[in-house]
């Protein structure tokens, strides 16, 4: 039997160390690492601007400039490395309330959206969204599919929205992208994309209680029995219990 | 033809894009839409600041990249609020080289506008690019004894630089309205504000003016007023309720599509005010 | 073009690319049970039962003497991070009818139904750890299983529930669980979700390893991401109160050891608050971040095992803790996101898991413990691939997606993982990626019954105390297929909802007398005589990576710093 130690050597710092300026304050810090392990590495206890650290939740947006370079970026702190010189700091939350809405009182149309958030309808098609998203999407391109009542598009567009805030911290017409594009998709979801009738078929099926008599038959067969349907339902046969006989099994 | 529908047909008033759509098939004018157009920028149409406009001139550059042009195409606008902006910009960049440099600078995630294309309106395309001869000679059931006003409002005639018209007495409606068969009526009010974005905040200044004018069309004996304008139609509609009144304001696409005999696509609740002022109208014509 | 690895990994990449001609057509033979058993007993961590390194019995509380993973044990042989003694119960500042604690899918179904069920939302209380929304659901990719196929029926879904977890799991949850599949799937369409479906409406369906139908609904690669947003916006939508970067450390109960509601931590103002509740409903998720057996995870930062802890000293009894899942596909390299989960769509799609020699070792789509041990084998056996930071790895065959489905299937199918890799310049439908496997699941926990209620040992209920989703064990037995866990937290999270509201409605609300927190006191007095000498705390709310701890666990059997006492706070 191995024993622990098998898989990986030894974890060993292959980079150099950079310099990174956390909220104006130099840390000396190993450059394979990310902009969030960094701060951790420097000694900060992560709470706001941390989530799934895996790019998903958005939590992380973080601002900054490098070295000798005047543009400001916009990254989740997850995934993108340290480089030498970067000053930072974390936007972890973009201020925005979030309207409520009940789908069932509305239509799949670009006035439900614009009731909700007229702002959009002061984009000024600058694109400043589009070049701080870390996500590479387009939020300019959905809210002006909005505006001409694709929302399709809009929601395929504004799909891998993670919520970053990012698009809104640029945006002079003050949109709050996320919000909108949520509203969208679940429009879409709800009213544009066709319902799935097998599914609701099979939910009325179950409903009516089609399956109860076979269910109570099947649970309670011995383990051998139903090691035995497995391999057959796995190679693509359809199941056949054993003789019924209710109530036999417990 | 570079066609470039706007936000409100898209949204509140299909039947004015549907009913001009269906009189293009009629006449043989090719439409092709622009790929992924953006909004005009009405709400800024009043800045000079082209930084603005950024909407329009992304409108532009898609236009200008479609494939197979020539170079020097038109993009005809049904609405006249967008019409009226898209041409300001599109004559801005053509006159301004700096604006267009700058423009271009900023917009660095796309190709250059070369500010080689026109902007027309629909209005234009069948005066000049049609003919109002040809269109009458198309006509098939001409709107005899119909009496139409023709409401302009500003986006068309203002300012000068972009008038499709003679700003201050345009008779381009007017000659539309006789090349499908009917009766211009003339009154005082044609070319008045309707009170525009004042529809948001301030209603009862619109619906006065509204009033005014829908008043002085009836007057002067109109059956229905025509407009060229999403907003202008709204508006007016206020006017036509505050009078209790129920003179049809209708898109001048839609009596075009009814003149061609092809569907006018008119909305429940003004079909049948129509269709009684056309049978009206039919049993004249015998 | 410029290669996306250094030389001495495109080395193998060339071997890689040599055999996939041969391999893309070709037909594998599933492993037989004995053979899978035969893999997992010599290369499975979970079968080191007696390596003490590994495993060792429990020593206080509900289900002492039970065998759990070292990680496990330490958090639960360890004080209340709560002080009883420092605590006034007396200042009451949320009274609810229903408490949920954690927001992921199962909080937030739990949330929806009790309001469904007639809960006001203003009565309903919710603590969470961090963000609103922050949690291993949203993180979920590849997407949710439901028996709504033509060839497929709940029988079916059943049969593949109880062969994933090796037989072992509870017979009626696991019937709940399938029963529910399909209305649960039609809830999430009305509430607007956006499945992958064809035009007709009709959903398309991918194979899940272990199963034996296409049973996979998704939402391209971020099915829980869109599931978790749709849940959110509509639990926000009806007025959800939500004490967020507030965590719970501990439940409060009463004399005859009700839960009586809980004790919230906030992060940032460091203040208790009390919330006195009718009833309860743990939904705190899993516990990656224990790094159990040293190996990285897939999971987000909270999570902590902190519910099976709180449930635990409760009275709670604990189940099939003694497995742990470990996904085959942890991304291995580039450094930055070693341990990040490479979705199982990869394989249900039509990557392969190969050798550094470009040989195919096991059919793509076997559970995911075998196929885990399997690659731990071809790594011990010499066919790994070394990064140059040490750390392990196989490859999957990413290109052969765009090989067998079309130019673009990978981008259009996988947007999340190509993005993943296009952050560092590799094109994964061009070139195979390195995998390792990654701790991801939490297939034990919380012992339940069919209606959401956290059970003794003995099988007797805890007094309104409700739990649902990663944090309960049984449904899944001693193995968890992909998409049952979304699955899981729908149907139960559901449950404890409405159980909980149907509880609420009968119920008074506790006296003031009735938040204590004795079972505290006398869980520590029962740790001081076991003899367990320590000083750990938990829950250990967020895992401690300040310094080196940052870069490290990076894969099997590394020593963690993970089972060192946390003082958090202090
Ligand atoms: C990367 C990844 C991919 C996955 N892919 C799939 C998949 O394709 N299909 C599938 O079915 N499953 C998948 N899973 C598993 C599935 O996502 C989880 O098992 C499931 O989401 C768990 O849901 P939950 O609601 O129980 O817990 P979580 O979603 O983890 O939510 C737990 C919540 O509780 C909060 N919390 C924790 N502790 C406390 C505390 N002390 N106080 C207050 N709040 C607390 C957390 O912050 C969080 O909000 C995946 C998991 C991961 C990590
Ligand atoms: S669209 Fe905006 S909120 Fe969404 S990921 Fe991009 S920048 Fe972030
Ligand atoms: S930043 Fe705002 S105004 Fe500019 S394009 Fe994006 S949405 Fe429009
Ligand atoms: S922590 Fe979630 S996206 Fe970075």
């Amino acid at each position: 039997m191995p024993s622990k130690d098998t898989t990986t050597e030894k974890n060993e710092t292959t980079g150099n160390l950079v310099t990174v300026y956390i909220m104006g304050k130099p840390y000396e810090v190993p450059s394979e690492l990310t902009i969030m392990k960094a701060q951790e590495y420097a000694g900060y206890r992560l709470i706001r601007g941390v989530g799934c650290r895996g790019g998903f939740c958005g939590a992380c947006t973080t601002i900054y400039r490098k070295r000798e370079d005047y543009k400001l970026y916009i990254d989740l702190a997850c995934q993108t490395k340290v480089e030498d010189g970067m000053y930072l700091v974390q936007i972890p939350f973009v201020p925005a309330e979030k309207p409520q809405w009940n789908l069932e009182d509305l239509e799949a149309n670009s006035d439900s959206i614009i009731h909700f958030f007229p702002e959009i309808t002061r984009c000024v098609s600058c694109n400043a969204c589009t070049q701080a998203c870390p996500q590479n999407l387009s939020p300019m391109r959905a809210i002006q599919a909005i505006r001409r009542n694709d929302l399709k598009m809009a929601a395929d567009l504004s799909f891998d929205c993670v919520s970053c805030g990012a698009c809104s911290v640029r945006c002079p017409a003050e949109i709050t992208h996320y919000h909108v594009f949520q509203l969208v998709r679940r429009l879409v979801g709800r009213y544009v994309q066709k319902r799935a009738e097998h599914t609701a078929e099979r939910v009325k099926e179950i409903e009516a209680g089609e399956y109860d008599a076979d269910m109570d038959i099947l649970v309670g067969l011995p383990e051998e029995e139903l090691k035995e349907l497995f391999v057959r339902i796995r190679e693509g046969n359809p199941l056949q219990l054993p003789e019924r006989e209710v109530g036999k099994h417990d | 033809m570079l066609y470039y529908p706007g936000c409100s047909l898209r949204n509140s008033y299909p039947e004015f894009e549907k009913s001009a759509l269906e009189t293009c098939t009629r006449l043989g004018i090719d439409l092709a839409e622009i790929p992924e157009w953006n909004c005009c920028g009405v709400n800024f149409s009043l800045s000079d600041n082209i930084m603005r406009h950024l909407g329009a001139v992304r409108t532009l550059i898609s236009a200008q990249e479609m494939p197979d042009l020539s170079g020097d195409e038109k993009v005809v606008a049904l609405c006249s609020m967008c019409y009226n902006v898209m041409k300001r910009v599109n004559l801005t960049l053509k006159e301004d080289a700096e604006a267009l440099e700058n423009v271009n600078l900023f917009i660095d995630d796309e190709v250059d506008y070369r500010a080689n294309l026109e902007v027309i309106h629909f209005l234009q395309l069948l005066r000049d690019d049609i003919g109002f001869d040809h269109l009458s000679d198309c006509v098939t059931v001409p709107l005899k004894g119909l009496k139409i006003a023709p409401y302009y409002g500003c986006a068309l005639i203002r300012p000068e630089s972009i008038a499709i018209d003679a700003p201050e007495n345009p008779s381009i409606m007017e000659e539309f309205i006789r090349s499908v068969g009917a009766d211009p009526v003339d009154y005082p009010y044609k070319t008045e504000c309707c009170g525009n974005y004042h529809t948001v905040m301030r209603k009862e200044i619109v619906e006065l003016r509204s009033k005014v004018i829908v008043d002085s069309a009836k007057l002067a004996g109109a059956d229905l007023v025509v407009s060229t304008c999403p907003l202008c139609t709204y508006n007016l509609r206020l006017g036509v309720r505050a009078l209790e009144e129920k003179t049809p304001i209708l898109f001048f696409s839609q009596i075009l599509a009814l003149s061609l005999g092809v569907n006018p696509h008119l909305s429940p609740e003004r079909e049948k005010n129509v269709r009684e002022l056309l049978e009206g109208m039919k049993s004249y014509a015998k | 073009m410029t290669e996306p690895y250094p030389e001495y990994m495109m080395e193998s990449v060339r071997k890689v690319e040599a055999t996939r001609e041969e391999r893309k057509d070709k037909e594998f033979d599933r492993v037989s049970d004995d053979e899978a058993m035969e893999i997992l007993k010599e290369w499975h961590p979970d079968y080191r039962k007696s390596d003490p390194e590994f495993f060792r019995e429990i020593a206080v509380g509900p289900s002492k003497g039970k065998t759990v993973p070292t990680e496990v044990a330490n958090v639960l042989e360890a004080y209340p991070w709560v002080d009883p003694k420092s605590v006034d119960l007396s200042v009451i500042e949320h009274d609810a009818e229903v408490f949920v604690i954690g927001t992921g899918g199962a909080g937030l179904a739990a949330i929806l139904w009790a309001n469904n069920e007639g809960v006001k939302m203003e009565d309903i209380v919710v603590s969470t750890k961090l963000r609103l929304g922050d949690s291993n659901s949203k993180m979920s990719q590849g997407g949710i299983q439901a028996c709504d196929g033509e060839d497929d029926s709940p029988l079916i879904h059943w049969l593949d529930v109880m062969s994933g977890g090796h037989w072992t799991n509870d017979r009626t949850l696991a019937r709940q669980l399938v029963m529910n599949g399909p209305s649960m799937i039609k809830w999430m369409e009305l509430l607007g979700a956006e499945f992958d479906k064809h035009d007709d409406g009709g959903m398309q369906e991918l194979m899940a390893g272990g199963a034996s139908r296409k049973r996979i609904h998704s939402c391209k690669d971020y099915t829980g991401l869109e599931l978790e947003r749709v849940l959110m916006d509509e639990a926000l939508s009806r007025g959800m109160r939500v004490l967020e970067f507030c965590p719970t450390v501990s439940l409060l109960t009463d004399d005859s050891s009700n839960v009586t509601g809980g004790l919230v931590w906030n992060l940032e103002t460091e203040e208790y608050h009390v919330v006195r509740a009718k009833t309860t409903v743990i939904a705190t998720g899993g516990f990656g971040r224990l790094h159990v057996a040293g190996f990285p995870t897939t999971n987000h930062y909270g999570a902590t095992c902190d519910g099976v802890v709180m449930a635990y000293r409760a009275g709670a009894d604990i189940v099939h803790m003694q497995s742990t899942q470990y996904h085959p596909t942890g991304a291995a390299y580039p450094e930055q996101i070693v341990g990040l989960l490479i979705t199982e769509k990869c394989r249900s799609m039509g990557a392969q898991l190969v050798d550094a020699e470009g040989e195919a070792f096991i059919y793509p789509l076997e559970t995911r413990d075998v196929e885990s041990a399997a690659e731990l084998r071809q790594i011990r056996e010499g066919k790994g691939v070394k990064t140059s930071t040490g750390q392990m790895g196989v490859w999957l065959d990413t290109p052969l997606i765009d090989e067998i489905r079309g130019e673009g299937a990978f981008e259009e199918g996988l947007a999340a993982i190509h993005r993943l890799y296009a952050r560092f310049d590799i094109d994964a439908s061009k070139y195979p990626v390195l995998v390792h496997p990654t701790l991801h699941y939490q297939n034990g926990g919380i012992a339940i019954n069919a209606d959401a209620q956290a059970i003794q040992p003995n099988g007797e209920p805890i007094g309104r105390l409700f739990t649902a989703g990663e944090t309960t064990g049984g449904v899944h037995g001693d193995n968890r297929l992909m998409g049952n866990s979304w699955l899981e937290l729908l149907v139960y999270g559901r449950r404890a909802g409405i159980s909980a509201a149907r509880l609420a409605s009968k119920t008074k609300m506790p006296r003031k007398s009735d938040l204590k927190l004795t079972h505290l006191t006398r869980y520590s007095e029962e740790l001081q005589k076991s003899g367990v000498k320590t000083e750990r705390c938990s829950p250990i709310i967020l895992p401690n990576y300040l310094g080196e701890n940052t870069m490290a666990p990076v894969g099997y059997g590394k020593e963690t710093p993970f089972d060192r006492r946390l003082d958090l706070f202090t």
